[in-house]
């Protein structure tokens, strides 16, 4: 584990309360969120159970329930309920700019990512393909919301499209429990946001006690609150005592899943209190941009899923995955000192000041001609072992290419430019004498043509002994 | 049968089998066994019938098939005229410049009559298919993603895979949860996908290591391989003596009188848990170098008897931190005593791979660790480790790596669909570690 | 004659036993080398009433919705003389099962025939009836019953025999036992739960290994048992039962280490004070009071056991009593392996804090080794925000 976190989780510890793990906030806040929770029958992740959404904490949210989950009508009622105000929802999203790119896009925020893959990978998932026809007849609206929904399921590392509560969490602070304990939203925020007079470990302790944030409900509470209920709900015989049970559900359900309802936005709170980094803004753009090809693609008619990515598709969204994720980690921290300080604790990248600078030194290269090469001799504020002919990047301005040149034996770092900071134009970006530096292995993405798989080659087309059904 | 006839038994079956026109043929190449060679006999019998591509997977390895093509040549093999298709930033080495009968560019079109032609995968990919192959060698099968396949399987009409399925395979730092759990995931090995769409591909394994000294054959093959292999040559074959006593007793001279009596040497420091570049391992590896360097050995082989080389002994090593203090330390000794023991290479498993030395000192990826991590238990990292060498291998560890093993939980998800890993790294670890208990110093 | 020895009878008290299953001989192996679990294990303690009476929370089991749905799932799987298993062995084991005639070993069924028997007396009685079966299994397959369902065998945990039920299906064809899994987690889109998978493999492995070892007592090789399991699933959201088969030779082998492995429970009993027991369990509608003594005394008795604080000691009943002693201790461990092991051997937060900040001094190589990572961290952390941490 790195040096920098093990740290942090023992500073957690001692003080009984988490520790910042950055100075910035690496996710986009909306200013208009829909908070959704919601809960399945336990062992049917095709059961809908509850779900309660909002986009204001202030406003009591709504909830919609299926009293007998297992009833395919009472599902689809329900997610016809819940698919209308969530399309109204997202329809707010659609005005565009000159570009023709959406002005915003909606953000999801549930409480944990268990909470996503259930409402994208099954709910979306079994829902977009509906037909509107036949036995298993629902609304247009849910089969729409469905392909949201997977569309919402899709996403890629610096998406903020959608928030799990506790991955963004967890993102900006160190807790003194276990990494499995902190999948518990509200034990969690026990640590992040305890109430007063509270140590953390207390408050964990306290939101451990509270009921669940979902996908699944309490099992306690399904024994002793839910199937007396279900169990009404088949004995009753009559509209009115139905009507009754279902407020009755709907209000246990309420007191179930307000806590995290709250405790989603509590986690809003808490991110918000600080500052956006940088590179906030550019990746939201690229989900403007993701976002507006979705809706294109609906208007189109030609949102399709397939349900089982072929070998083509796996192989772009690896590569489309590989580059997002390096482009986060270099651009969290760039962004961000603390998350740098993690690179530099590893050893890879060098943190020092600056002690002496050569904007005019000449230097032989491989191909024997003199060209400029500045040199900047840095004095590590911590070790640095890397060998001479590594590579570096100043990590305020990464354009700015250096080769760490081989010890003196001094004790100092010197390297030299290689490229961005070595003519006239650019010497400015030299850092000066007394400045403190860090130069890290992350210089800017280089883009390079992928070739376009066309077709499916013989070495990689499968021959099925019989296609899996394309059923629900 | 001898091992010579049982290689070539094989290598005529591999071919007979190519000849027939076999959509897809897979071998599978234990360390040491000849799979270079094999590539390039392959690709010599077969551009009599048609152009040959041969993919490999970096620019090294591209590279040094050429040297090999330009050496078998020298010894007698019939001539072939090898192209070398190169990205636009490719820099011919040195050594491969002047040579006759080669041919370098960055189009295909310049390397038309051209009996092989030599390229990475990611190269291949850029070409464009408007002509396709009857007939292509892949290299490399078992550490080529199966994404690195995808673009160029088009452009061949059959296929000789070849790789070491004991080896290092490819790895994303990416989350790669996603593509799990199906056949024909982006992130398993050319060879996974070629056998899952391929199920008529005539599998053939090459029996012998040339490499590897008969002490280390066995034990080799029945920790990391599912079809055992055996060493090429008999133990008096091998040999190495020591041409100075060591002035000074201690473990190093015995960990050096171990390997250099029985192949093998086992050196455990104090059971103690230590962060990645633990000072006293490092101590302790470049105290053995020296030893070896120091101790004048003469090597006896199949070739002949001729003095160690320093850049005949490696270290090999898990993390590049761990390299760089080692490095650093063997630079220090020839500083102060100018004994040229900065010769000896040093390297992490991923870069030794496919390389073999005379002797090989290695660290032990558990070494120091309070418990053991899926990354750390790799097979195939151990395997390279412990395959490199021609001679015999010294490992140097911390303690206390049974009791890391025992308190390890492999409870790694399970992904049904998946065909069951052949090598369990958790079980090949404990395999060896008795074995290395059985030669410890 | 009882099975277990007599230091573990007296540990153990008049608390509730409970049999071990795979589910729990596969969860001991989660979190390696506790010498506590080893013991409770061996003593066939009632874990989860355990549990839940120390750990002052209800009993966190299962929802009834996801027992019934399992249960759903299983009785249609082998309705109709096992029609879907038969279908999907022969699609994926290729085995033909002409006609399955099974035999229930469970205690509910044998209860009519020897009334009277109970607890370890019915384990014997069901050990010897496996045993006969099994034999019955190889010699006559013809006539001989081709499944037994909670059949009972034998294992060996910590140096003491204890009793494991077979929750499996275990068909004998053609001379080979067949083991066959029926889950309810679904397979969706042609991907199962990793950890759930990775969990019921492993604990089919238990029930594979102890099968092998019964076929070595009653004289056949141990490879009768076929390690190429087969699992039932639901197919995405609906019962449509589909199969994946595995060879989980590999855990087979993996689990015969580690059970080696396991500490001698004698061993662990012998380094107690003499007289450690556990409580009785306080009956159903027990006051506030009684529990609460119950749960202390329960507590002490553990104490002296040690226990090994690991990531894998979540899925244990014990948890949040371990998990608050362990903190309660402030060690390294409650913080997972992770951190645990960054700090070698340095077992205490505040100490590994003292180390990273200089006021105390290491005493070996390794805690120097500890002290330098901690105050490198430490020190990035303040060269990036200029000293203010």
């Amino acid at each position: 584990m790195n040096a920098l976190h093990t740290h942090q989780a023992l500073l957690a510890a001692a003080e009984r309360r988490a520790v910042a793990k950055t100075t910035r906030r690496h996710v986009h806040l909306s200013p208009r969120p829909l908070v959704l929770v919601g809960y399945h029958l336990a062992g049917d992740l095709g059961a809908p159970l509850a779900l309660m959404w909002g986009t204001s904490r202030d406003e009591e949210p709504h909830c919609t329930v299926v009293p007998e989950p297992r009833n395919r009508s009472l599902r689809f009622e329900a997610l016809a309920g819940f698919a209308a105000e969530f399309l109204a929802y997202l329809s707010d999203f659609e005005s565009r700019d000159e570009a023709g790119v959406c002005l915003d896009a909606p953000q999801l925020v549930v409480p944990n990512a268990a909470t996503a893959d259930w409402l994208g990978g099954i709910v979306g998932r079994f829902t977009r393909n509906l037909r509107a026809d036949g036995d298993s007849s629902a609304p247009p609206s849910v089969p729409l919301a469905g392909k949201y929904l997977s569309f919402f399921a899709d996403l890629m590392p610096g998406s903020s499209l959608v928030l799990a509560a506790t991955d963004a969490l967890t993102t900006h602070w160190q807790t003194g429990q276990l990494p499995s304990e902190d999948l518990n939203l509200a034990a969690l925020l026990g640590w992040i946001d305890p109430p007063a007079g509270m140590y953390a470990p207390q408050a964990a302790r306290a939101g451990e006690a509270s009921p669940p944030a979902g996908p699944e409900s309490d099992p306690n509470w399904d024994a002793e609150t839910l199937a007396e209920l279900i169990q009404e709900w088949h004995a009753a015989d009559d509209e009115a005592s139905r009507s009754a049970i279902r407020r009755e559900l709907a209000g246990e359900i309420r007191e179930q899943l307000t806590p995290a309802w709250a405790d989603c936005w509590r986690a809003l709170d808490r991110l918000d209190s600080l500052p956006a980094a940088d590179h906030v803004t550019s990746r939201w753009q690229s989900d403007r941009r993701s976002w507006t090809g979705h809706c294109d693609r609906v208007a189109e008619g030609r949102a399709y899923f397939r349900n089982i990515p072929t070998p083509v598709q796996d192989a772009t969204r690896l590569r489309i995955l590989e580059a997002r994720t390096e482009d986060l980690q270099r651009e969290m921290a760039w962004d961000d000192p603390l998350v740098m300080a993690a690179v530099v604790a590893s050893g890879e990248a060098l943190a020092g000041r600056v002690v002496r600078t050569d904007a005019q030194r000449r230097t032989q290269n491989g191909n024997g001609r003199m060209v400029r090469r500045p040199l900047i001799t840095i004095e590590p504020a911590l070790e640095f072992a890397r060998p001479a002919g590594t590579t570096l990047f100043l990590s305020t301005n990464p354009g700015v290419k250096l080769e760490v040149l081989p010890s003196d034996g001094s004790g100092l770092i010197r390297a030299e430019v290689l490229r961005g900071a070595n003519q006239n134009t650019t010497i400015g970006l030299l850092p000066n004498l007394g400045d403190e530096v860090v130069l890290s292995p992350y210089g800017k993405p280089e883009f390079y043509q992928r070739p376009k798989v066309e077709y499916i080659p013989w070495t990689h087309q499968q021959i099925l002994e019989d296609e899996p059904e394309e059923s629900q | 049968m001898t091992a010579a006839e049982a290689a070539a038994t094989t290598r005529e079956e591999i071919w007979a089998t190519v000849a027939a026109g076999t959509r897809s043929t897979l071998v599978d190449s234990p360390p040491g066994a000849g799979k270079s060679t094999l590539v390039r006999e392959i690709g010599r019998r077969a551009h009599r019938r048609t152009q040959v591509p041969i993919v490999v997977q970096t620019n090294d390895q591209a590279d040094d098939m050429i040297r090999g093509f330009i050496a078998d040549q020298r010894r007698g093999a019939a001539p072939v005229r090898a192209g070398r298709l190169h990205a636009g930033d490719y820099v011919p080495p040195v050594d491969l410049r002047a040579q006759q009968g080669l041919a370098f560019s960055k189009s295909i079109t310049d390397l038309h009559d051209s009996n092989v032609i030599v390229a990475t995968a990611a190269k291949w990919a850029t070409i464009g298919f408007d002509r396709t192959w009857p007939f292509a060698i892949v290299d490399e099968a078992y550490q080529m993603r199966s994404d690195a396949l995808l673009p160029i399987g088009v452009m061949m009409e059959s296929l000789l895979s070849v790789g070491d399925p004991g080896q290092l395979a490819p790895f994303t730092t990416a989350d790669d949860t996603r593509f799990r759990g199906r056949p024909l995931s982006p992130m398993e090995t050319a060879a996974a996908t070629i056998l899952t769409t391929q199920p008529a591909t005539a599998r053939l394994a090459l029996p012998i290591s040339w490499r590897l000294p008969s002490h280390a054959a066995n034990l080799i093959s029945d920790a990391f391989y599912e079809i055992p292999f055996t060493a090429g040559t008999q133990p008096q074959q091998r040999r190495l003596r020591c041409g100075v006593t060591p002035l000074h007793r201690g473990r190093t001279a015995d960990a050096v009188n171990s390997a250099t009596r029985h192949g093998w040497a086992y050196l455990e420091l104090d059971d103690l848990p230590m962060p990645q570049t633990d000072p006293d391992a490092v101590g302790a590896i470049v105290d053995v170098v020296k030893e070896l360097v120091d101790a004048d050995i003469t090597v006896e082989d199949e070739y002949g008897t001729r003095g160690l080389q320093p850049s005949e002994i490696a270290v090999g090593v898990t993390h590049r931190d761990q390299r760089d203090h080692v490095r650093t330390a063997l630079q220090n000794i020839r500083t102060r005593t100018g004994v040229p023991v900065d010769q000896v290479v040093v390297d992490t498993a991923n870069v030794l791979q496919g390389r073999e030395f005379e002797i090989v000192v290695v660290w032990h990826p558990l070494s120091g660790r309070r418990d053991a991590s899926q990354f750390h238990l790799d097979a195939g990292r151990l395997c390279v480790l412990l395959s490199r060498h021609r001679q015999a291998c010294i490992v140097v560890s911390r303690g206390g790596i049974c009791d890391q093993l025992a308190g390890h939980a492999p409870t790694e998800p399970v992904w049904l669909g998946e065909t069951t890993p052949v090598l369990d790294g958790w079980h090949a670890h404990l395999t060896v570690l008795d074995h290395l208990m059985r030669n410890a110093v | 004659m009882t099975n277990t020895s007599g230091p573990l009878e007296s540990f153990r008290g008049e608390f509730p036993r409970q049999p071990l299953n795979a589910r729990r001989v596969a969860g001991a192996l989660e979190a390696p080398g506790c010498q506590r679990r080893t013991a409770l294990d061996a003593a066939a303690v009632n874990l989860d009433k355990l549990g839940s009476l120390i750990s002052n929370s209800p009993k966190d089991r299962q929802s009834p919705f996801a027992i019934t749905r399992g249960n759903q799932f299983e009785q249609q799987v082998v309705a109709n003389g096992m029609a879907e298993i038969v279908s999907l062995a022969r699609r994926h084991l290729g085995l033909l099962i002409p006609e399955v005639r099974q035999h229930d070993l469970s205690a509910a069924a044998l209860r009519e025939a020897y009334p009277g028997v109970t607890g370890t007396r019915m384990n014997e009685l069901r050990e010897r009836l496996t045993r006969q079966r099994a034999e019955e299994m190889l010699t006559d397959p013809a006539q001989a019953y081709n499944l037994i369902r909670h059949a009972m065998t034998r294992l060996d945990f910590g140096g003491e025999i204890v009793y494991l039920e077979q929750d499996v299906l275990a068909f004998a064809v053609d001379g080979r036992i067949h083991v066959v899994e029926i889950k309810s987690y679904p397979r969706i889109d042609g991907r199962a739960d990793p950890r759930k998978a990775s969990a019921t493999v492993r604990q089919t492995a238990v029930y594979v290994l102890s099968l092998q070892h019964l076929m070595v007592e009653i004289g056949a090789p141990p490879d009768v048992v076929s390690t190429t399991t087969m699992i039932v699933l639901p197919e995405n959201l609906f019962f449509r039962p589909i199969a994946v088969t595995i060879d989980i030779d590999m855990y087979v082998r993996r689990l015969r280490r580690q059970l080696a492995s396991v500490p001698r429970a004698a061993e662990i009993l012998d380094a107690i004070p003499v007289g450690t027991r556990l409580p009785a369990h306080p009956a159903d509608g027990a006051g506030a009071d009684e529990l609460t003594a119950a749960a202390a005394a329960a507590r002490e008795a553990l104490a002296p056991l040690p226990p090994r604080f690991t990531d894998g000691c979540v899925s244990c009943p014990l948890f949040h009593h371990c998990r608050d002693e362990a903190e309660f201790h402030r060690s390294t461990a409650r913080l997972g392996s992770a951190v645990a092991g960054a700090c070698g051997n340095v077992t205490d937060i505040a100490a590994a804090l003292a180390l990273a900040e200089g006021r105390r001094a290491p005493a070996d190589a390794s805690e120097a080794a500890v002290a330098a990572t901690l105050a490198r961290g430490a020190a990035a952390a303040r060269f990036a925000t200029g000293g203010l941490t």
